[in-house]
């Protein structure tokens, strides 16, 4: 029994410790306050407990968040016929009863802790850890049901009956996509990731990864292969309706009198930050081909070739401010324009052209080769 | 082939280039020559894609340059371009960065590894080149530079002033030959430098950039038959591009003396 539980368990020295904390800090509060009065740490820990578990389900077990795991599972004739080697990434009969034990401590003996979100926390932190594995192994559409499903999750959070079946059905879309990722593990191409910073599991490979790759001026700015990945149009509008949906969420989960204040936070957080991200991802380093005063004198106020980037960023602060004049005027309809406002916007930075690649190689700019450089200068020295 | 049409390109308000056309065709080396600020880098820097002319075009080898995406990878594949102060990455040794260069131009491995051991040989710095870039002299940091652009084995070569930064006597040898033998070997070579003396041997055509425009282009002999001057081509530039430094030395040498 305890080998068959232990398959997905934390280490030993993990889970005794958790239990042996629980313990102690039960057993201080009972000498303190006397029996009969809830400690709201040891309840935390029971709410932390079942997020943590579910984090580590998915951490802890896909082979995808463990190199050397991988590595070595790529060098075995291993396939998703048989079970993985370290433990099931799948959740099993064991999370049940795990799940279930911090179920019935919480209705035994602590009644502010609702027994029924201990499953949904856990599958929360299970699902946020897989969604990022589906980004990793480039199955991003899964991701986005993920990320369209918390928005639902957490609309109906206070009612437990509802959110438990919502909980289920994503877990049930999640499990198609853990079975395709697993099918196609002979294909698994994470080599990319190492190149991105975010997700690169190891920073210290990321970092030599990149100074190998600094090759500085000109060869870095005039390369015959441009690389540059831009967003998709389809996956530019799921993105926006997403970034509109957790908006609506967010509206509608608070009172209906700070609405309108809360919609100008989310408008400084989320829009202003885009506009500024677009800018620089196109600007910095692009410099115009004229100087402001060569612009005003000859009469050349807008060129083209160089101006039409500054389209996106442009319509998006038009769109912005009409957002923010329509909720002034109708300061009732918040939970509408808002998520409209934001889908909009979003929609607009990310599909509005050109592309990040057509930009660089076709735009009417000029190189700025002090400014591309600027984020190598540890790495170069100019001769 | 690079075909230079109606180029005009200016940052401020006073133009650097002014309606510059300018054909030049493939195989041969010229040279772009010139006082300092009179527009030879910013005729390179419009060539090689860094810069946006205000008016005109570029073509290379009849793909129009910024044109297409499609255009612009395949003419960035077929030249090299090196600015006369190039930023190396100093933390890499110079076999790591050619090697580096060369893999960018989709050099087979085998003859990239051969070919950088070659050029490392030939400018003398086989001995130091498994050292990080960062210990370099200043014209050890110049040959591995012009390396760099010859590891790519581009047909169309862009150097700016590529025998200044240093460059001894050996590496000039070296370069000289080495420009001569790709020209002859049909790569084309457009080069700019502000003294003439370098390339009096080397240049089978010479460009003449004064204020901004050409002022006469053509081999040796066409400009001997345009200034009416028979001597070197040190003594054509006195008369093209510097008639009044004579004129001011002497003045300069009156006002001494008195």
């Amino acid at each position: 029994m305890r080998r068959w539980l232990r398959v997905t368990l934390p280490t030993d020295w993990a889970v005794s410790g958790y239990i042996m904390l629980y313990v102690v800090l039960e057993v201080i509060h009972w000498r303190l306050m006397g029996p009969g009065i809830e400690n709201s740490t040891t309840s935390f820990l029971i709410e932390a407990g079942a997020f943590v578990y579910g984090a580590l389900r998915m951490l802890g077990f896909h082979p995808v968040f463990n190199p050397e795991y991988f590595k070595w599972l790529s060098a075995t004739p291993w396939t998703d016929r048989y079970p993985l080697p370290a433990g099931p990434v799948r959740l099993v009969l064991q999370d049940v009863l795990v799940v279930g034990f911090l179920m019935l401590v919480a209705w035994l003996h602590h009644p502010s802790v609702r027994p029924l979100l201990l499953p949904i926390k856990f599958l929360l932190a299970y699902e946020m850890a897989l969604a990022i594995s589906f980004i990793m192994l480039r199955m991003v559409w899964f991701s986005y049901a993920i990320g369209f499903a918390f928005g639902l999750i957490a609309l109906t959070w206070n009612d437990a009956a509802v959110t438990l079946p919502i909980a289920a059905v994503l877990y049930g879309v999640s499990l198609i996509g853990i079975n395709i990722a697993l099918r196609d593990f002979a294909k698994w191409d994470l080599a990319w990731m190492e190149d991105q910073q975010p997700l690169a599991l190891n920073q210290q490979r990321f970092v030599e990864r990149m100074r190998s790759k600094v090759l500085g001026w000109p060869f870095d700015c005039l390369r015959p292969k441009e690389d540059s990945e831009s967003v998709t149009y389809r996956e530019g509008v799921v993105l926006s309706l997403l970034f509109g949906w957790w908006v609506l969420v967010a509206i509608l989960r608070i009172d209906p009198l700070r609405r309108a204040d809360v919609w100008r936070v989310l408008f400084v957080l989320v829009s202003m930050p885009g506009v500024m991200a677009r800018l620089a991802i196109y600007y910095w380093g692009y410099a115009s081909p004229l100087s402001f005063w060569a612009r005003v004198f000859r009469l050349r106020w807008i060129i083209p070739g160089y101006d039409y980037a500054a389209l996106a960023p442009l319509s998006a602060i038009v769109i912005a401010s009409l957002g923010g004049v329509v909720v002034a005027t109708y300061p009732d309809h918040v939970p509408a324009i808002a998520p409209a406002t934001i889908t909009l916007i979003a929609a607009t930075l990310f599909n509005l052209g050109p592309s990040v690649k057509r930009w660089r190689l076709t735009g009417n700019h000029r190189l700025s080769p002090a400014m591309l450089m600027a984020n190598k200068q540890s790495e170069l020295q100019q001769i | 082939m690079i075909h230079v049409a109606n180029v005009t390109q200016h940052y401020g308000i006073r133009p650097v280039l002014k309606n510059v056309n300018l054909t030049i065709p493939a195989g041969g080396l010229a040279a772009v020559i010139g006082p300092n600020g009179m527009g030879k880098s910013t005729l390179l820097g419009v060539i090689a894609g860094v810069l946006t002319p205000q008016y005109g075009y570029v073509d290379i080898n009849g793909l129009r340059r910024k044109s297409s995406i499609e255009a612009e990878l395949a003419i960035r594949r077929q030249v090299v371009y090196l600015p006369d102060r190039p930023w190396l990455p100093k933390n890499r040794t110079g076999r790591e960065f050619l090697l580096g260069v060369g893999r960018l131009y989709d050099i087979p491995v085998e003859r990239l590894i051969d070919h950088v051991e070659r050029l490392l040989q030939l400018f003398e710095l086989d001995k130091i080149g498994d050292s990080p870039i960062r210990t370099y002299s200043a014209g050890q940091q110049k040959k591995i530079s012009l390396c760099s652009g010859l590891v790519t084995e581009a047909h169309i070569l862009l150097l700016d002033e590529p025998f200044s930064g240093g460059l001894d006597p050996s590496g000039i040898l070296a370069l000289k030959h080495v420009l001569k033998r790709l020209a002859q070997d049909d790569a084309t070579i457009l080069m700019t430098t502000p003294v003439p003396e370098l390339v009096d041997e080397l240049a089978d055509r010479l460009i003449i950039l004064r204020d901004g425009e050409i002022a006469v282009q053509g081999t040796l002999h066409d400009l001997q038959r345009e200034t009416g001057c028979t001597g070197p081509l040190s003594e054509v530039l006195e008369r093209l591009i510097a008639p009044h430094t004579l004129e001011n030395l002497e003045r300069y040498f009156e006002g001494r003396q008195s």
